[in-house]
């Protein structure tokens, strides 16, 4: 029941972020919002593993979260050398 | 009881997930959301990760997740420090009152908008 409510804020949670990443002006809004969506997708597979489930997609949670982070250092170096 | 105390703490960590994308939606400028963002991902993503690792039935995954919570408050305010640096040296105008401290710092004058 718990793990039901964490998985429907962090539902609704990543549909704010994805309303932020269309309707972004600039590119470092819509950098900001994949970084968010990505960290909602980390926190759900970490709500399953609390929840007692199978503890198998713990590398996955690793993976993302640094595929997030680095993704994001690259865009922002890449946007600050073009510009817009 | 274990699973409850795990599953409570990682509510926690979805709540404040929630503030924080409720705060990217809805405030002014990037700078505001980027604000909001960071303190989310830090604090929300960690409480989540210390949930399941408090919660796991696999004593071979607590490592990883705290690898993971651990990651999050090392990478979070480095991620959001690039992401601002990069809208402040591209386009946005970040007072509303036209004083810019970095303007001088940097040499750098970012487009008036």
């Amino acid at each position: 029941m718990i793990s039901t409510i964490s998985m429907a804020m962090l539902g609704l949670a990543a549909l704010c972020f994805a309303t932020r990443l269309v309707l972004g002006p600039t590119i470092p809004d819509r950098l900001l919002a994949l970084d968010g969506v990505l960290l909602c997708i980390v926190g759900g597979l970490g709500v399953q593993i609390a929840r007692g489930g199978s503890t198998i997609v713990v590398g996955v949670m690793v993976v993302i979260a640094v595929v997030a982070f680095v993704g994001a250092a690259m865009a922002a170096r890449f946007i600050e050398r073009r510009g817009a | 009881m274990r699973s409850l105390i795990a599953q409570c703490i990682a509510l926690g960590g979805a709540a404040l997930m929630l503030i924080g994308a409720i705060g990217a939606v809805r405030f002014a400028t990037v700078f505001h959301r980027m604000h909001a963002l960071s303190v989310a991902g830090a604090t929300g993503l960690g409480l989540i990760a210390l949930g399941a690792a408090i919660g796991s039935t696999d004593a071979d995954a607590v490592a990883p997740l705290l690898l993971v919570m651990v990651f999050q408050f090392l990478t979070v305010p480095v991620a959001s420090h690039l992401i601002a640096r990069a809208a402040h040296r591209s386009v946005e105008r970040v007072t509303s009152t036209g004083i810019d401290d970095l303007r001088s710092a940097d040499g750098h004058t970012p487009l008036e908008g």
